[in-house]
């Protein structure tokens, strides 16, 4: 029997397969294709305190081997979620990761107030790093002082632990790492996406109505795998690594690299089983590698 | 055609597939395709498509018996023909095929063929599209080009128009490009008629959990406050659509 539970901060997961923020909704869709249960995890869409209804279309554009996506974190709103979604979610046997987003040090600190009152939330997620908003968001992840500021805030109110997620649009991203855990991050998942556009020559305009998005899928994984394994060697909490995993070896590299957990994002839209799929098939590359854990495996690259 | 099992058996006039060719990473997005023909009984599952980009490219280099990734029914499809009400089938280029199934759909309800008009328009001749399972149908489908080369010389709107000119009350069911259903629309409003329009869009996942494929449509009145104060509120064409109600979308 090949174990794969995984511990982040004080949470069991099943596995260590969760799916992405942005990319699973609040779980119904997915739970009318498949047990969610399966999944060791699910990370919402991320919230605002008010409902946001995002950038009008064009929101996406497909890229060579991955996309780009400038949604402006469309979501109903903390009230929404926790009356309709999470009461959804906690029929569920999985470890739920509510992702917050604002402008505002004060959203974040008032979402975190609010969840502090409900039940069946694992982990809060905070989402400082999304490219896709004017105001704000990125400009938290993006400095090493803001970034440690919000998530000190965050952690002073929240009863659930407390994960930083991180943008890669930063100068080095071990820096705003070591800020974030300093402030009392319980983990770090990371990449949020990459900033990229697209520009229609023959219109000379911009693909996407916003003009730029985040860059996601297989076409980030080199830089995603580089950056877990450097906040990884660096940082002393658990790591959640993302960024273009589409099969079961991707996630052994982050797992290797240093990432305890995988997040699982553009793969969902590609394949709605893919998590699923990855799950299996990192039992199977551990039982081939005569493996008993799957802890066993993160942070095991050699180094020399 | 495919060998589609489940699908074929629970698909509905209106909802569309999503077909993905290989693993490959590029492209990487499944594509869209309306279903034009579905077989319970066999499990065949008809798609018509024109080779456009990369994916409908790779497509069409597949041969026979090799297998492809599909997922589906996706959508909710047309509501069914009343077959109390006058209705018009408006069919343009690629939005053929949808309204052929929902034809069919109906005739083998019992609806009688002649109660349905149906438009079916294309740029010029070569790019109509298998116009004779219309008449299979018994269906005697108004044809038009753009150019004249083949039935009237018109758009499917120029037709319509006409079509609609002599009628009080009537249900039209349009699909075709985005440009051609917003023409639609505006007559239809002009008419304060009823009708369905069966919305393209590009759709990263096509089950709604990416809000990629989104549109903008008019907010609901009792929308509260919203942290960006869209005069806007957006839905999903792949699982609230792709069919939309006459006057819900908004227009670019």
């Amino acid at each position: 029997m090949i174990d794969l539970s995984v511990n982040i901060a004080g949470v069991r997961l099943k596995n260590p397969v969760l799916t992405a923020s942005g990319c699973f909704s609040y779980g119904e869709e997915a739970s009318e294709i498949y047990d969610i249960s399966r999944l060791g995890g699910i990370v919402t869409k991320s919230l605002t305190y008010l409902p946001r209804e995002g950038h009008p279309p064009p929101k996406v554009v497909e890229t060579d081997s991955g996309m780009l996506n400038a949604i402006g974190l469309s979501n109903v709103g903390i009230d929404k979620f926790i009356f309709e979604k999470l009461p959804f979610l906690r029929q569920f046997d999985t470890a739920c990761i509510v992702s917050i987003a604002g402008s505002r040090v004060e959203e974040y600190v008032k979402m975190t107030e609010r969840l502090a009152e409900c039940d069946g939330i694992a982990a809060i997620e905070a989402n400082i790093s999304c490219p896709n908003v004017d105001e704000g968001g990125l400009e938290f992840g993006a400095y090493r002082e803001p970034a440690g500021r919000v998530i000190a805030e965050i952690k002073r109110r929240a009863k659930q632990p407390v994960i930083a997620k991180l943008s890669p649009n930063v100068t080095d991203i071990v820096e705003i790492a070591k800020s974030v855990v300093a402030n009392g991050a319980d983990a770090i998942s990371l990449i949020n996406t990459l900033v990229g556009t697209v520009i229609d020559i023959e219109k000379r305009s911009f693909k996407l109505s916003n003009k730029c998005g985040g860059l996601s899928g297989p076409a980030i994984r080199p830089v995603a795998l580089a950056m877990v394994y450097k906040v990884a060697n660096t940082v002393k909490v658990p790591v959640i690594g993302m960024g273009g995993i589409m099969t079961a070896s991707d996630a052994v590299q982050f797992m290797l690299a240093g990432a305890s957990a995988v997040e699982v994002g553009t793969a969902c839209f590609i394949d709605p089983m893919a998590p699923l799929k990855i799950i299996d098939g990192l039992r199977d590359y551990l039982a081939r590698h005569h493996e008993k854990s799957v802890k066993d495996i993160i942070g095991k690259v050699r180094r020399s | 055609m495919f060998d589609a099992g489940d699908i074929a058996t629970a698909a509905k006039p209106g909802q569309f597939i999503q077909v993905k060719t290989s693993d490959d990473c590029f492209p990487l997005w499944p594509r869209p395709f309306s279903i034009h023909d579905a077989d319970p009984v066999t499990a065949h599952l008809t798609i018509m498509f024109r080779i456009y980009g990369s994916g409908t490219a790779q497509m069409a280099a597949r041969r026979p018996g090799e297998l492809m990734h599909l997922f589906g029914p996706l959508g909710n499809g047309f509501p069914a023909v009343d077959g109390n009400l006058d209705v018009i089938l408006a069919a343009g280029g690629i939005g053929l095929p949808p309204l052929y199934f929902l034809a069919k759909d109906a005739v083998e309800k019992g609806l009688s063929p002649h109660k349905m008009t149906f438009i079916a328009g294309a740029k010029s001749k070569l790019e109509l599209l298998n116009e004779a399972r219309l008449f299979e149908l018994g269906l005697r489908p108004v044809i038009c080009t753009d150019d004249g080369t083949a039935g009237r010389r018109g758009t499917v709107v120029d037709v319509l128009e006409q079509e609609l000119a002599p009628r009080q009350k009537v249900t039209v069911y349009a699909c075709g490009p985005n440009a051609m259903l917003r023409e639609v629309d505006l007559l239809l409003a002009r008419g304060n008629l009823s009708g369905f329009l069966s919305l393209e869009a590009l759709m990263p996942c096509g089950y709604g959990i990416c809000s990629g494929c989104a549109v903008r449509v008019h907010p609901p009145a009792d929308r509260g406050p919203t942290d960006d104060r869209c005069d806007y509120h957006l839905k999903r064409v792949c699982i609230e659509g792709p069919v939309f109600s006459a006057g819900e979308v908004m227009w670019d």
